[in-house]
């Protein structure tokens, strides 16, 4: 299933899936990242799937098995389609938390309300959690514009935001630095701090719901 | 035979953290690895104090803690470049690194600022109480994350240990000079291809300087501008501390033990494993070079190095 890997440095590999931002081929990612997790292997310390690629961290004194994993990955060509869960998001789009509305209006040439609807309509796919704890890279809206990051990260993005670049939308799960374009936030909790996991997981699927700001008060943190 | 004793932190420091081993196998949720930047100075005051190389130490940035002991004995260590003194009954004791040290009860261990170095560590015998985490195993400062909750040392935290009630003293001879040299050796990056040749040898032919932008999640360079050619077309991937990323002002960022779990910007190179301890000890504004070497060197180099630790031992001298 993929492509081609490379050693990247004596700790790791990279395993290329294909160069595109697509859901087929991030399926194909996913499927032998849990097998790898799965199977829980003492001489690899961190597997980390992306869009289109997989980086094995391994200890350096096991090499040669890490190898043979890849040989044998190369022999896996199904996907598993696992249980797929969807969350559904409340999102509170309010000018308060749309730091960004302005310049979304410009790029789609819509009103906000209008593009909250269009952007509400997708099922959005779940790529990969990471950057920061539970954060999810989740896609693809239906659309080609493009809307680059900002020239001027902020300092901080508020806690809960969710911001979008290009066809592609985020959720900090904690107040951080960052360039994405907000539209909205939320009050999901995304990363259980006492398991360390994030209640997100890669292939599950986001739905947003609009709620209106008093709604999202009486739920807020 | 342990008992149980008490630490107070009259001064926090800078940054003070709990650091141990690296955190394992959870960067797909997210979490990054931590532990202590420089793992070389950790690992050499554990193996002296006879610890688990990785055993859990306070790392120490900059400027360090003043610590009282409230109750019993406090057993430690200091690894590293940095000042500091041993307040007792008795007088005050001028410490030295790499020497095994007992304070007591009231005794008070003033450790102040780092010299031509940016960390040093705090290692002691025992084991602190209600910290202990099998999972994260060090601090994630940025994330709030792991030992002590993520948070760093503040004034007046108290820590209960439990300690060896008895212990042979010891320093470890070792010239750290010979380390700790300015010539950092690199890999090339998977995305060396995004630059310039010319950029790519000035990369390896100019020298870098350490900006005023370093902690433990990154190292911003100046002095040496290299654009990649097309940053927009990169998506996003998993990274590694070391690795050794460029945005679209050219000025490079080495992630450090607290990096994201996925970069998106174009790897110019990745540090070997061997030398991340010499890069995480670069003073704001010290110069230095890259060089370039192949994988085969890293990882001879990361098993000389893993070999030289298992043969420490013979260095320590019982006082």
């Amino acid at each position: 299933m993929f492509i081609t890997y490379k050693q990247t440095s004596e700790q790791s590999y990279l395993i290329d899936y294909g160069n595109d931002i697509n859901i087929i081929t991030n399926k194909k990612v996913i499927s032998h990242f849990k097998y790898i997790i799965k199977k829980n292997f003492y001489f690899i310390n961190n597997v980390v799937p992306s869009f289109n690629k997989i980086l094995i961290q391994f200890d350096p004194e096991n090499k040669s098995r890490v190898l043979k994993l890849i040989n044998k990955l190369k022999l896996i060509d199904k996907i598993n389609e696992s249980k797929i869960t969807k969350h559904i998001i409340n999102i509170c789009y309010d000018e308060e938390y749309a730091l960004d509305y302005k310049k979304i209006e410009k790029a789609f040439s819509l009103t906000f309300e209008e593009f909250i609807n269009f952007h509400s309509s997708h099922n959005f796919y779940v790529f990969m959690i990471g950057f920061m704890p539970g954060l999810p890279f989740l896609g693809l809206l239906n659309t080609k514009i493009k809307i680059p990051r900002l020239e001027n990260p902020r300092l901080n993005v508020p806690k809960g935001s969710l911001g979008i670049v290009d066809n592609l939308s985020v959720i900090y799960p904690n107040k951080s630095p960052g360039g994405w374009n907000i539209i909205g936030k939320t009050n999901y909790k995304l990363f259980n701090n006492k398991k360390n996991i994030s209640l997100i997981k890669p292939g599950d699927v986001v739905n947003f719901k609009k709620v209106n700001k008093k709604l999202f008060y009486k739920n807020d943190y | 035979m342990t008992i149980e004793s008490k630490i107070r932190f009259i001064r926090g420091g800078l940054i003070t953290s709990f650091q141990g081993s690296q955190i394992k196998k959870l960067q797909h949720q997210g979490i990054t690895t931590s532990g202590p930047m420089d793992n070389f100075l950790s690992k050499i005051g554990n193996i002296t104090l006879n610890n688990d190389e990785d055993s859990i130490c306070f790392e120490i940035c900059k400027f360090g803690p003043v610590i009282q002991i409230v109750k019993g004995k406090f057993i430690f260590l200091i690894s590293g470049n940095i000042n500091f003194n041993i307040q007792t009954k008795n007088g005050i004791i001028e410490g030295e690194s790499n020497q095994s040290y007992e304070v007591n009860k009231d005794d008070i261990i003033e450790i102040n600022d780092t010299i031509n170095s940016n960390y040093a560590y705090l290692v002691f015998k025992g084991k602190i109480k209600n910290i202990n985490d099998k999972i994260l195993t060090s601090s994630i400062i940025s994330s709030s994350l792991g030992l002590n909750n993520g948070n760093k040392i503040y004034d007046e935290d108290l820590f209960s240990i439990n300690t060896a009630s008895n212990f042979k003293h010891r320093k470890i001879i070792i010239n750290l000079n010979k380390y700790y040299n300015k010539n950092i050796r690199v890999i090339n990056g998977p995305q060396m291809n995004y630059f310039k040749i010319k950029d790519i040898q000035n990369f390896f032919q100019k020298r870098f300087k350490v900006s005023k932008n370093l902690n433990r999640v990154g190292i911003r360079l100046l002095n040496n501008a290299i654009k990649p050619m097309f940053s927009s077309k990169f998506t996003s991937e998993g990274i590694i501390r070391g690795s050794i990323q460029v945005p679209s002002d050219g000025n490079p960022i080495i992630l450090t033990a607290e990096h994201p779990t996925i970069g998106g910007y174009p790897k110019i190179a990745s540090i070997i494993m061997a030398d991340f301890c010499k890069i995480s000890q670069l003073i704001e504004g010290s110069f230095f070079n890259f060089e370039q070497v192949s994988i085969k060197i890293a990882e001879n180099e990361i098993h000389k190095l893993n070999k030289k630790m298992i043969n420490l031992k013979k260095n320590i001298v019982y006082l």
